[in-house]
């Protein structure tokens, strides 16, 4: 209690100091992931230096959050939540040196929105295209006075159904809409902003994933990962048809049947399955030169329609050279991508396990840089194991990728001469094998 | 006691064989050598080489069933297969308790079906004991791949036990390739490939192995080869419903020995112990219970073994009492005989007895007889082409007779059993094309017999001669050598025909998954997958207790692939609900959706080859529909569906019936608008016509969902609408 008035008055305190110069925003809503750009340039009106900058979320959209960075002068500063308060989510943006009195200082906050956009009209048939609605607020939500500020919209195509036209003033222009520029906002001001537009784009969703990448120190990674997957855009109303279907591309265009996966251009061994067998239709592209990467097209075994589900696994192996460094110290770094390689998709719930070798005692894991502490541990043994390897078991929710592609660090120990274990055990029961066979060999003869 | 081979093989006629042979001899029948003088002698370096032979067929015969694996995935083929497996998941994964106790409320919707207890659990408990002893080494391997590999594992299994049988019945060389034979026969092979999940994978091995353990007992007389039998016989009635074979084949050989003379106290033994432990054995399995002591169909037994006992009784008596005891005997017997068959008579008269109760086993005794739709629409139920004969067993069918004649000639208790079953099991491998599977092992046995003999006969020729020579001076023994080198190189090319015959055969005809189809298109490899499409379309976007009516072929893959609810499947149980389904394919959409109501059905689907030209399709299949569900509801009439002419055509000349009813609908929905080069719309190219009837709605169902190729379509009942 006394702590919560405290922070009451340290943001009303904080409040007074700042002042918002100019705010650019820019929604991208080309895809289904709504993603945000905001750069704030705030003027520090107080009299003092300082160092902590209010920014607010409305906690209708907490849940949804992909990714929220925010950065200054291209070096991502921290963020922590301070209070919740009707209905928005406080945060302190902690610069990383003070701001003197009449400074400014520009905040660029990227912010990836999923499931922001609902359907509309909820269900459609299998020829028409998808309609969805968005909903934001028209001013910079901030606890600051904003000086001017303007937000520019951008949809996939040039069709759109309507848009609120207030506050004033509003242009539309093919593929994105403007609106502001707006001066002179009071803090805390809202105002409805709403466009209505038409946006086919795969509304690929994943309620689950799982990814399983196990090490083996005789030199492989093997990479799986289990899906499932949702249509879950404007549901499909009526009946399907083949016919109307297979007549062009395009026939549906709220449908989706393959999903993209960036994949290192080493994978190799790549396959494509689920729980009745192997799904023959997947191509993998040539390897990308520059980035070291190569595409590879899933396509499902039917094209998903809104409400439409379906599951698969994939997999591939990789040389461990390509992950694998040695660290000063002796210890092994497993450097690996984080997120699912699929592009434009959100995961809501993902489980990360990393089978480490038998008998490495508890890694150190960083994602993205962060040290990881509360993940939890299990043993599986598998192939001539007999204690059971170590694995990692990472947790996380709501992830869109590409925007998670950050790096999943591993940190363990283990000595080349632990690798002769396994050998060892094999030659010991083929000997015994033999040496048996010869035995009674003997024996009868 | 007569034993006639045993005389054969004495020291002296050893002797008039020897001098008679040189080049004036001329090859007569009785110059043949005997099974004791042609029986390798077994050193360590023959045990070797014995064991290295059998270590490669057992390769060769798990290679050689991989071709599906890959050419196209570990995969569980066809129909039944997808039973087992899933039924094998269950065991694995609730354990055996919950299996035998297993209610399936997924199939034969609304009934269920009491799965424990009307399967035959031995394939499943097999895969599970694989699958956990795998596990407890902590080697994680996939259920559905020990399901893929076993049928491959177990030929190699039977490869070995045919070795031992053949070399118990007559000698380890015609073991050899008598193993070598049937790792590689085809008619065995059909069932047994990669991915072949069925009873009669472990099945074969199953029978070998109890005949193998019978004859051992037989032929040593000892009770721990006869209990050997009795469990291999135990394993045999968990495996499959083929043990009926094994049952009423023992108990015949052992009264045909009786009848011959040759009864032994080496066979009392062997049967009587086998008999019990058997009988014992099988009434472990829920599906035989108690059928295995009441049934008739295992009469045979009990008779044999009362038979035996008794005929044991008089030698007693008679050893005892001396012959004038014998005339006394022969009275009572046949006081004995005859009131046993008046009493058969009356049970017949008053209705104890009934033999026509077990369809399928006096079908296969009279296939004449047969009248059921049910069992006549299943292809492998339908009597041998002459030409499958040699499609399944190559020229084994020409060596068979050769062994027959060489195991008549040598009279021994082996080959006495090799004869009982090599004539049993070809009139049952005429009967029903499935049973080739049981003619297969027997006809590689007597062939390699055949093969054995006539080959140790040259080749003894040559070598013998080579001594001749010796004592007898120059000018030896020419003309059988150069006879020798002729017949083992006729011989030797007939061996390498079959191996490609096999090979070819295998690759060709037996390696297809069949729920995935593959076609040649430019020379590029096509897949055609729909049915998984749509199977696995059903189990991601149906509700889960979405209830599912096809025709019963699809049931047990959609129960496995679908995880949805069925209303007939493949175990065909109960003639009156397939009818129905007939009845519902047959009748018009008004009818049809009344019954689908009833049923609470929630999709309808067909399989429709039209598109691509997939020609087991459901309208190809359609006169079985019909007919079933006419012998159920008589007002079905085959006649009804046929063109004026008694043609069953789908143009604008198929009759009204037909073109009006659900099938037909459901198949050529907007099937009409199809728009292909070179060919009207509509142009059906399995039937190679253009649809009668293209334009028409379906009101009372709706498309839900259809393949890429059109393959599987699938239907939504439309519910009524809320009253009021």
């Amino acid at each position: 209690m006394l702590r919560a008035l405290l922070a009451c008055f340290v943001a009303t305190s904080v409040a007074a100091q700042w002042e918002n110069k100019n705010v650019d925003r820019k929604i991208d809503a080309t895809t289904q992931i709504v993603r945000t750009i905001t750069s704030a340039t705030l003027t520090n009106i107080g009299s003092s230096a300082n160092s902590e900058v209010e920014w607010i979320i409305p906690e209708s959209n907490l849940t949804k959050i992909a990714k929220m960075v925010a950065k200054v002068d291209k070096t991502v500063v921290a963020l922590t939540e301070t209070k919740r308060q009707d209905g928005n989510v406080f945060y302190k943006v902690s610069l990383n040196k003070p701001v003197s009195a009449g400074e400014s200082v520009t905040i660029k906050m990227r912010c990836s929105v999923g499931e922001a956009l609902r359907a509309l009209p909820a269900t459609i048939r299998q020829g028409e295209s998808q309609m969805v609605d968005f909903n934001e607020n028209a001013y910079f939500l901030s606890p600051y006075k904003t000086l001017k500020q303007s937000t520019v919209f951008k949809m996939p195509t040039a069709k759109v159904e309507s848009f609120s036209d207030t506050p004033a003033p509003v242009t539309h222009n093919k593929d994105s809409i403007v609106f502001g520029e707006y001066r002179d906002i009071a803090p805390m001001s809202a105002a409805p902003l709403r466009v209505h537009f038409t946006n086919n784009k795969p509304y690929i969703v994943a309620p689950t994933l799982k990814r399983v990448l196990e090490v083996s120190m005789w030199g492989n990674l093997a990479v799986e990962e289990w899906y499932t997957i949702e249509h879950r855009g404007a549901k499909l109303k009526g009946s399907f048809s083949r016919l109307e279907y297979g007549k062009h591309p395009g026939a549906a265009p709220a449908s989706f049947n393959s999903l993209h996966a960036t994949l290192p251009a080493k994978a190799d061994d790549i396959y494509f399955r689920d729980d009745i067998g192997n799904i023959s239709t997947s191509r993998i592209m040539p390897v990308d030169r520059d980035t070291k990467t190569k595409e590879v097209i899933f396509q499902q075994r039917f094209p998903l329609f809104g409400g439409w589900k379906t599951r698969f696994y994939y997999g591939y192996n990789l040389a461990l050279e390509n992950v694998l460094h040695k660290t000063p110290e002796g210890l092994n770094r497993l450097k690996v991508p984080y997120a699912s390689p699929m592009k434009d998709i959100i995961v809501e719930d993902m489980v990360v396990e990393i089978v480490l070798p038998e008998g490495v005692p508890a890694p150190e894991v960083k994602v993205g840089g962060k040290k990881i502490d509360d993940y939890d541990i299990e043993i599986r043994a598998t192939y001539l194991d007999v204690t059971g390897r170590t694995v990692v078991v990472l947790k996380d929710k709501m992830i869109a990728s590409p925007e998670r592609n950050e790096e999943l660090e591993v940190t363990f120990k283990f000595t080349t001469a632990d690798l002769i274990w396994e050998p060892l055990y094999l030659i010991t029961a083929f000997m015994c094998l033999f040496c048996s066979v010869i035995f009674l060999g003997r024996l009868v003869s | 006691m007569r034993n006639r081979g045993k005389g054969k093989g004495s020291p002296k006629e050893k002797d008039a064989t020897k001098s008679e042979s040189g080049p004036s001899k001329k090859l007569t029948l009785d110059d043949l050598p005997t099974v004791e003088e042609t029986k390798l002698k077994e050193t360590t370096a023959q045990m070797m080489i014995i064991f290295l032979v059998l270590v490669m067929l057992y390769v060769v015969s798990f290679c050689l069933r991989l071709f599906s694996v890959i050419r196209y995935e570990s995969i569980i083929h066809e129909f039944d297969p997808h039973f087992n497996f899933r039924a094998t998941k269950t065991l694995v994964y609730d354990g055996v308790e919950a299996f035998y106790n297993w209610f399936d409320t997924l199939v034969w919707y609304p009934l269920g079906r009491w799965v424990g207890h009307t399967v035959y659990p031995g394939l499943m408990l097999t895969s599970g004991a694989i699958y956990h002893t795998l596990h407890f080494f902590h080697f994680p391997i996939d259920i559905r791949n020990v399901c893929v590999f076993i049928a491959p594992l177990f030929a190699g299994n039977t490869a070995l036990v045919t070795y031992i049988l053949t070399k118990d019945c007559w000698d380890s060389g015609a073991g050899l390739i008598a193993a070598a034979f049937v790792a590689v026969v085809p008619g065995y092979i059909s069932r047994s490939v990669a991915g072949s999940y069925d009873n009669e994978a472990i099945a074969i091995f199953a029978i070998i192995n109890t005949f193998m353990g019978f004859v051992k007992s037989v032929k040593t007389g000892s009770m721990m080869w006869a209990c050997y039998a009795a469990i291999a016989y135990c394993y045999m009635v968990h495996a499959w419903g083929g043990y009926i074979y094994i049952i009423n084949l023992l108990p015949v050989y052992t009264y045909g020995m009786v009848l011959i003379g040759r009864y032994s106290h080496r066979l009392y033994v062997a049967y009587s112990t086998f008999y019990v432990l058997g009988t014992l054995f099988s009434l472990l399995v829920p599906f035989v219970g108690f059928a295995a002591v009441i049934s008739n169909t295992h009469m045979a037994a009990p008779i044999v073994f009362a038979l035996l006992q008794f005929h044991n009784l008089m030698d007693f008596m008679r050893s005892h009492f001396g012959d004038h005891f014998g005339a006394f005997f022969k009275k009572a017997v046949y006081f004995l005989v005859l009131s046993c068959v008046g009493l058969f008579v009356v049970a017949l008269a008053l209705g104890i007895v009934d033999i026509t109760k077990t369809g399928r086993f006096f079908y296969m005794l009279n296939p004449a007889a047969n009248t059921i739709p049910i069992i006549a629409s299943i292809s492998e139920h339908q009597a041998t082409p002459w030409t499958s004969f040699f499609f399944d067993l190559s020229f084994l069918v020409l060596l068979m007779p050769v062994g027959m004649f060489f195991c008549f000639k040598e009279w021994t208790d082996g080959s006495i059993f090799l004869l009982t079953y090599g004539i049993t099991a070809t009139y049952f491998g005429c009967v029903m094309t499935r049973l080739i599977l049981v003619l297969a092992p027997v006809t590689c046995m007597l062939a390699a017999i055949g093969v054995s003999r006539t080959l140790s006969l040259f080749i003894r020729d040559s070598v013998r001669s080579k001594e001749d020579e010796s004592e007898r001076g120059v000018g030896g023994n020419i003309v059988s050598k150069v006879m020798a080198i002729i017949c083992t190189g006729l011989f030797s090319a007939l061996f390498l025909f079959y191996v490609v015959h096999c090979t070819w055969i295998t690759s060709e005809a037996y390696s297809s998954p069949s729920i995935i189809l593959q076609a040649n298109h430019g020379g590029q490899r096509v897949i055609f997958d729909d049915y998984r499409e749509g199977y696995f379309w059903l189990q991601t976007n149906t509700a889960p207790d979405a209830k599912i009516m096809s025709w019963w072929d699809y049931g047990y893959q959609m129960a496995s692939m679908s995880n949805r609810t069925t209303i007939v499947d493949n175990n065909t149980w109960n003639n009156s609900h397939i009818g129905t389904v007939g009845r519902c394919l047959a009748s018009s959409e008004e009818d049809c959706y009344r019954i689908l109501r009833k049923l609470d059905v929630d999709y309808f689907l067909v399989i429709f080859g039209g598109f691509i030209g997939y020609s087991s399709d459901d309208i190809n299949k359609f006169l079985w529909p019909i007919r079933i569900g006419g012998s159920v509801y008589p007002m079905i009439k085959e006649r009804d569906y046929l063109s004026d002419q008694g043609e069953y055509r789908v143009d604008s000349g198929a009759s009204k019936r037909l073109m009006n009813s659900m099938m037909y609908k459901m198949c050529y929905y907007r099937f009409g608008e199809v728009q292909n080069y070179g060919v009207p719309p509509g142009y059906d190219r399995v039937r190679n016509a253009e649809i009668g009837r293209k334009d028409f709605k379906l009101t009372k169902i709706q498309e839900a969902f259809t393949t890429e190729h059109w393959m599987v379509r699938i239907y939504k009942v439309r519910k009524e609408p809320n009253r009021g």
